[in-house]
């Protein structure tokens, strides 16, 4: 899952150079759909989020800064703001308001392996909604870390927040979630994201 | 994922969106290129700024240098050594006379021939915005006329330090300090 080191000094390319895209879209929609799965567990909205996070992908390229921080950091920061922006917006729209509506992709033999994706996900979705009542931007470096298995300090990357003020923040609301969440130890390694 | 699935075929919307994305212009590159240069370039001047203002003993008191619009930037870090101040100011070609002193003291009044406050040029100096963290002002020696001198006054107090900038006609007598304003008749 590595990303070819062209694309982490180079991200820009994939919003102009539809090659350099795919290479990047093939090396990561798996850890994708598997972060949306996390989260959702409609199949149909899925394919939808799905489709909006490689948009917004596209679309803010150019503020990748690979001293900040992975490739795949950034991009869960991307995703990240993809969910939250369909939380906010509540079903409010319909799908027909969507770039590409993803849903309409969908074929009977995807959905069902997007269900199996969303099964095997059940535990970190559990994880997810104990976490709705932490605010944020504890709640956004919690998901990273203990939803995602991102470590630490490259969730703390994908937020723009310093390690430090990461693990203060984790420390703090360690005590308040202990019964319900099993954090990472203190080294803050990741458990993979795969 | 053998033949076409979901994946493959978001994949061919999502190509398309790209192909129809206009290309990135040129210059706006070398723009963006440049700009991370010249931050790299001022993330290491304050770096720099910063060790200097940790050592306190090796630290200077001041640094003076020509702006490129032909103004004299000056920056005080510490209220001492106002002869060096004072001769580097001048290297830069403006006569100076520059005196630090205790609260509630000033200079006596008759050492030279001052301009009138109201009749000072008020473009000739630039002061910091208040937001900056280094207390400096910008000379404009346009302003200074043949045989004038610039002369800076400070009165010290912990924290609140007030500082004058008039010009003199002609030569500037050593500080004799008296009690008083810095400017008299303005608190």
């Amino acid at each position: 899952m590595a990303e070819p080191a062209r694309t982490e000094h180079q991200l820009a390319d994939i919003a102009h150079d539809p090659d350099a895209f795919e290479l990047f879209y093939r090396s990561n929609v798996e850890l994708v759909g598997r972060f949306i799965a996390r989260r959702v567990d409609d199949p149909y909205l899925a394919a939808d989020l799905t489709a909006d996070v490689f948009l917004l992908v596209i679309d803010s390229a150019h503020t990748y800064r690979p001293e900040r921080g992975s490739v795949v950091g950034w991009m869960f920061g991307v995703a990240y703001n993809v969910l939250a922006a369909e939380r906010r917006r509540a079903r409010r729209e319909t799908a027909a308001t969507r770039r590409i509506a993803g849903r309409r992709l969908l074929e009977p033999a995807d959905i069902a392996r997007i269900e199996e994706r969303i099964d095997a996900e059940n535990a970190a979705r559990e994880i997810y909604r104990a976490l709705a009542d932490v605010p944020d931007p504890t709640r956004r470096l919690l998901e990273l870390v203990a939803v995602d298995g991102l470590a630490v300090t490259e969730a703390a990357a994908a937020l723009g927040m310093s390690p430090i003020a990461a693990r203060v923040r984790l420390h703090r609301v360690r005590k308040h979630l202990r019964d319900q969440v099993a954090l990472p130890t203190s080294t803050g390694e990741a458990h993979g994201y795969a | 994922m053998g033949t076409r699935n979901f994946e493959d075929r978001l994949l061919t919307e999502l190509r398309e969106v790209v192909e129809s994305r206009p290309a990135p212009a040129p210059a706006a590159l070398k723009r963006s290129r440049l700009r991370l240069v010249v931050a790299a370039a001022v993330a290491a001047v304050v770096a720099a700024t910063v060790s200097i203002l940790i050592g306190v003993n090796t630290s200077p008191a001041f640094a003076v240098f020509r702006e490129p619009d032909g103004s004299i930037r000056i920056s005080v870090y510490d209220y001492r050594d106002p002869a060096g101040l004072e001769k580097r100011i001048e290297a830069f070609g403006i006569p100076a006379a520059v005196d630090y002193l205790p609260a509630g003291m000033t200079c006596r009044e008759s050492r030279a021939d001052f301009v009138p406050a109201a009749e000072m040029p008020l473009a000739m100096v630039d002061w910091a915005p208040l937001a900056s963290e280094d207390h400096y002002f910008k000379v404009h020696p346009e302003y200074i006329g043949p045989g004038q001198t610039f002369v800076y006054t400070v009165q010290m107090k912990k924290g609140d330090q007030r500082a004058a900038i008039r010009l003199a006609n002609g030569p500037v007598a050593a500080c004799d300090p008296v009690p008083g304003e810095l400017v008299p008749g303005r608190r």
